[in-house]
């Protein structure tokens, strides 16, 4: 137990580093775009954006600028924002992520138990036309951007039967569309993936030995197929789970929904750069954060990587 | 082909709601209401009118906040918080004005000479950041504030007691009433505002209004937002709508559904949609005081043969540009200036009217002056770079000119660098191009505004074009005649003129604002130059 505390330590270590790295490269990537953060830069003469460069300290040598800006991440100012004169950056995520990570989260759910399904059936009926036809729906769904989908699915539902929302954010109902539009990618990545490892799965001895001590092909797949098929599939879940939670820009801005995603990209065009920065550090931090939960959870799932650690340490 | 894929789901969803005819709108129930329920294209920035800068904010800042004059109907100045028109001196350099006594501010204090005081010093120092700033260069002190020479308490601004105010200018500013009714010039009260602090206008709670809304339900990042009626309005009783529900929504096609489902009152269009949208009856198209239009780098060898400009300008159908390729109700434009911009102080004439039109259509005339130009310089064979923006629409319109340039007159080769914005405007800082893809948006109603930016030294003269004799006119027309409408009017049309003579740009088009509109919703206002709209004499009628 105290070599996984020690794993975990250095791991956290490891994190840290990754997150000040990804600060840095970011920074200095950002500040080689060109242009100004300020919103009528067209109509503005050099002298104006050199009294406005002063008074946002865009002045100040570049190394100076990052000093500033590391101090702030580390006590947890990340300055505010230009788009929204004068709000905080932090404010403006904590506004903006809750519908993001909803809709992203119920999308990663919905999307993962769908696909889960779909290749359990697709492995069990290999090489049946239900084979097919889910692995075409897998390529289809992994082909087709989200964004038809959800224009799709705005018209069909919204317009036409008018059973949900077109679009804005106005509660549960709201939030239906916009998921299910970001489910169609997951649910295609997991489909895919357990049908692989079912298949895999379904033919190894310690699955033929439970057959003949005669349990049911169902039974045998759910019970004992399915805790290995996890394995890769969680490795691909954090990932997927962080960026749909971060938002979809496009998607949003379908549905009008007030999420962060179209905001990021946003930020991107207009020079935002104290936005760039939060929004770029929060999703690092959600991603490496996640890495390391699935090394947890593999331990978890699967008790042969847990003793594989302890006894390398 | 993200972008094409897109499109077509677009056309799909629009076509599939071209069947239903019925007209978008609320119940009678809800009408009586006197509720409009708005789209706006993007997110407010910010309420600090020091601040604004882009139009959505000034839009709905303008309903809630109230400067001495607004702009009406006509699109003229007319008193507002001002109690009746200004006294102007003889020479144009001093402007008093005496503030109506029963202004109010939504908490209950009044709206004094302070206020704008107050609020003009905060525009003007450099602490501040406005972006805007530039605009009081004529006011007394304003220039060397904004340098940090002075304190920003020098400013040419002044209360003489509670309701009665002065600007004092250091050089006649005939468009000067224009800027009153412009958002960085509204009032602020300083007690709120240094209560406030840095979050002065970041949300409905920290910002005060005077005029004939207030802002409500705005957390500051959100996609919605009211106009709530102002009790405290000094004319109150004009305003007959009790709230108007605002909902950010960036896509077309979103907006086209809930409008034909008659969930929201307008939807803008963009595009293709506008000219798809031609025959509905619902569709409202209006003009922007906003021109596109190509320059030259006069650094060029080439570009400095008249003939060889003149050809090019030739080629290029406006007509055709603004029907068959863009189709979003853009206009053509004949010269420099937008129409129905500015009209002669003499006979009301429109001044791009009065400016007649330049560089018609006639590719044969153009290759005869290319054959001319080619012998001049004794080439056979050149290259440009046309620079322009690399959104959807500017794309194709440099596609459009690389097309008719290189069709109609061989041997030019136009290379295309369609790059962001910003990219774009680095590009034309630092003159590397040969052709620019640029345009211009009013800032306020003078004619002055536009033929400025070819001024030599002006800093929005990219192309370094210089014309002594034009120069000259501009110059005038800000000195010797600024007081003396009629001379400088005939200033800038010379200019205009010598801008056609040098064959100086190419126009391209003059922008339009398109939505459909709920036609139940009455009396709004559309203004072409500074804010767009105005929903504060409208209201709904029952059917």
């Amino acid at each position: 137990m105290k070599n996984y505390a020690k794993f975990i330590g250095k791991r956290v270590f490891y994190m840290l580093m990754t997150l000040f790295l990804i600060a840095t490269i970011t920074f200095f990537l950002m500040k080689l775009l060109p242009g100004t953060p300020y919103s009528n830069q067209d109509k503005l003469s050099p002298e104006q954006i050199h009294i406005m460069n002063e008074k946002y300290g865009l002045n100040k040598p570049i190394l100076v600028q990052y000093g500033i800006y590391l101090f702030g991440l580390v006590t947890g100012d990340l300055g505010v924002s230009f788009q929204f004169n004068n709000t905080p950056v932090t404010e403006l995520i904590a506004s903006r992520i809750g519908p993001s990570a909803q809709i992203g989260i119920q999308a990663v759910v919905v999307g993962t138990l769908v696909g889960i399904v779909l290749g359990i059936i697709a492995a069990m009926k290999q090489g049946t036309w239900v084979d097919s036809s889910a692995t075409f729906a897998a390529i289809i769904g992994r082909s087709i951007p989200n964004f038809v989908f959800a224009v799709l699915l705005q018209l069909v539902f919204g317009v036409w039967f008018n059973v949900l929302p077109i679009a804005l954010w106005t509660g549960f109902a709201s939030s239906i569309l916009p998921s299910i539009a970001l489910a169609i990618s997951p649910m295609a990545d997991s489909a895919r993936f357990t049908r692989t490892e079912m298949v895999d799965v379904l033919s190894s001895d310690y699955v033929e030995l439970a057959r003949a001590k005669g349990l049911g092909k169902w039974e045998v797949a759910f019970k004992h197929g399915l805790r290995n098929v996890l394995i890769p599939l969680v490795t691909i879940l954090g990932p997927m789970t962080v960026g749909l939670m971060t938002g979809s820009m496009v998607v949003e801005s379908i549905f009008a929904i007030p999420g962060i995603g179209e905001q990021f990209v946003k930020s991107i065009m207009t020079n935002d750069y104290p936005t760039i920065m939060g929004v770029t550090m929060l999703y690092s931090l959600l991603l490496v954060s996640v890495i390391l939960l699935v090394d947890v959870l593999y331990g978890i799932i699967d008790p042969r990587i847990r003793v594989a650690t302890e006894g390398e340490a | 082909m993200l972008v094409g894929l897109l499109s077509t789901a677009v056309l799909l969803a629009a076509c599939g709601n071209e069947g239903d005819a019925a007209a978008p709108s609320g119940s009678a129930a809800e009408a009586a209401e006197q509720v409009v329920r708005y789209t706006a294209p993007t997110e407010l920035a910010t309420l600090d009118t020091a601040l604004m800068t882009d139009i959505n904010s000034a839009n709905y800042g303008g309903h809630i906040i109230e400067g001495l004059l607004r702009i009406d109907a006509d699109g003229k100045p007319v008193p507002a918080i001002a109690a009746e028109e200004g006294t102007i001196s003889e020479d144009g350099l001093t402007y008093t004005y005496r503030l109506r006594e029963d202004a109010q501010w939504s908490n209950g204090t009044p709206v004094t000479a302070h206020d704008f005081v107050f609020a003009m010093q905060k525009l003007v120092n450099p602490d501040t950041g406005a972006a805007y700033s530039y605009l009081t260069e004529t006011i007394v002190n304003a220039p060397e504030i904004m340098a940090g020479e002075k304190e920003p308490s020098e400013l040419g601004v002044t209360a003489n007691g509670d309701y009665e105010i002065t600007f004092q200018l250091s050089q006649p500013t005939p468009y000067f009433e224009y800027l009153l009714a412009f958002s960085p010039f509204f009032p602020q009260n300083q007690e709120f505002v240094e209560e406030q602090g840095d979050r002065y206008g970041t949300s409905s709670d920290t910002v005060l209004a005077n005029g004939p809304f207030t802002l409500e339900n705005w957390d500051g990042t959100g996609l919605t937002w009211d106009l709530v009626k102002n009790e405290n309005y000094y004319a109150a009783d004009e305003v007959q709508l009790d709230e108007v529900n605002v909902q950010v929504i960036k896509e077309t096609s979103t907006a086209l559904n809930l409008f034909e489902s008659g969930q929201v009152d307008n939807a803008h269009l963009t595009g293709q949609l506008v000219k798809q949208y031609a025959d509905n009856e619902h569709l409202v198209v209006q003009p922007k005081a906003r021109t596109a239009y190509v320059e030259f780098n006069w650094d060029n060898e080439y570009l400095q043969n008249d003939k060889l400009r003149e050809a090019l300008g030739l080629v290029i159908n406006t007509e055709d540009l603004v029907n068959t390729i863009l189709g979003d109700g853009s206009t053509e434009i004949g010269g420099f200036l937008p129409e129905d911009f500015v009209s002669s102080p003499v006979d009301g004439t429109d001044f791009a009217e009065e400016a007649g039109d330049f560089l018609e259509y006639d590719v044969e005339r153009a290759q005869q002056l290319w054959d001319e130009a080619k012998a001049e310089l004794g080439v056979g064979a050149i290259t440009l770079s046309l620079v322009g923006d690399d959104d959807e629409k500017n794309k194709t319109i440099s596609q459009y000119i690389q097309g008719q340039i290189q069709n109609n007159l061989p041997g030019v080769t136009v290379e295309l660098r369609n790059v962001p914005k910003k990219n774009r405007l680095a590009l034309a800082d630092a003159d590397e191009f040969d052709l620019l893809q640029t345009g211009w948006g009013a800032d306020f109603a003078d004619a002055s505004n536009f033929m400025d930016l070819m001024y030599s030294e002006s800093p929005y003269n990219e192309g370094g074009y210089a014309n002594e004799e034009f120069d000259a006119l501009i110059e005038s027309a800000k000195s010797t005649n600024a007081n003396n409408e009629e001379a400088r009017w005939e200033n800038l049309q010379d200019a205009h003129d010598i801008l056609e003579e040098d064959y100086a740009f190419i126009p391209l088009y003059q922008e339009a604002e398109s939505q459909l509109r709920n036609p139940a919703v009455k009396g709004i206002l559309f203004r072409s130059v500074g804010n767009e709209f105005d929903l504060s004499r409208a209201s709904v009628e029952s059917e």
